[in-house]
């Protein structure tokens, strides 16, 4: 049996947005072309339409206005309905623990969406499969990650990746490098929330 | 504190929601159906979790 077949390293794109890096790694026939980097200006241009309706930063976003009382939610873009739903249930399931209204700096209560936007954000520009080029090569598409990591010191850092079940592996004996596609495993997401680690002990940036 | 399911924008909530529960972190993760995850507390010890498993459609045998 031929074991002849390598890894490919990924392409990888590198943006910035909403305060944090996004990344993107292709592997495959497709990695570099035009369709991966219209693909790739695509998912971009989703995340910083989705930063002027959502960022807490800018006071003419939709979330800012929304939260000075100055917009119903009726008439906002309906991400920030979903966006409100999936916080609400978040502080539902974790007795409030998680809560995108808090208190702020003058007491009075701040609507911040953020811990839920920016996982959901990445996870919506990812889209759905045929956002990619697809494989006509035996390798699979795409994986999108990003990460976050917090600019204040002693506030949590943040970090999420969303990748296709072959990110780690595509070995010669991945049914995807026998041009069986896609695997029949459910895609993972993985997103890590912690402390800012201090200068010397952060991880470096994958290779 | 990691979090591993199906949708990133769970898997980020529920690390985000986990973390600002501080010593209950583990315990409420092992609450959550689907969600594999790793704490690793601020001494430097871990504690892996296992959700319930997640079936979407319950099996009504």
């Amino acid at each position: 049996m031929s074991t002849t077949a390598t890894r490919q390293r990924p392409a990888r794109s590198v943006g910035h947005v909403m305060g944090m890096p996004i990344s993107l790694a292709l592997r495959g026939r497709h990695a570099a072309d035009d369709a991966a980097r219209a693909a790739w200006a695509a998912a971009m241009a989703e995340l910083r339409r989705l930063d002027a309706v959502f960022s807490t930063h800018r006071a003419d976003s939709v979330v800012s206005r929304l939260g000075r009382g100055e917009l119903d939610l009726a008439d906002c873009p309906p991400e920030v309905a979903e966006v409100l739903a999936l916080g609400e249930a978040a502080r539902r399931d974790s007795g409030g623990a998680f809560d995108v209204y808090r208190a702020g700096p003058d007491g009075r209560v701040v609507l911040d969406p953020s811990g839920v936007v920016k996982g959901w954000a990445a996870e919506r520009a990812a889209g759905p499969p045929g956002r990619w080029p697809a494989p006509t090569s035996a390798s699979p598409p795409a994986a999108t990650s990003s990460a976050a990591p917090s600019t204040r010191p002693g506030r949590p850092g943040w970090s999420a990746s969303r990748t296709p079940p072959t990110w780690a592996g595509c070995s010669p004996r991945c049914p995807c490098a026998r041009g069986r596609w896609p695997p029949r495993v459910a895609p993972t997401a993985a997103s890590t929330s912690s402390t800012r680690a201090p200068a010397d002990r952060r991880p470096r940036w994958p290779r | 504190m990691t979090v591993v399911t199906a949708s990133l924008t769970d898997a980020d909530v529920d690390a985000t929601a986990a973390y600002a529960q501080g010593p209950d972190a583990a315990a409420w993760l092992r609450t959550r159906p689907g969600r594999t995850a790793l704490v690793v507390w601020s001494d430097g010890s871990t504690t892996p979790v296992r959700g319930p498993v997640w079936t979407a459609r319950p099996w009504r045998g």
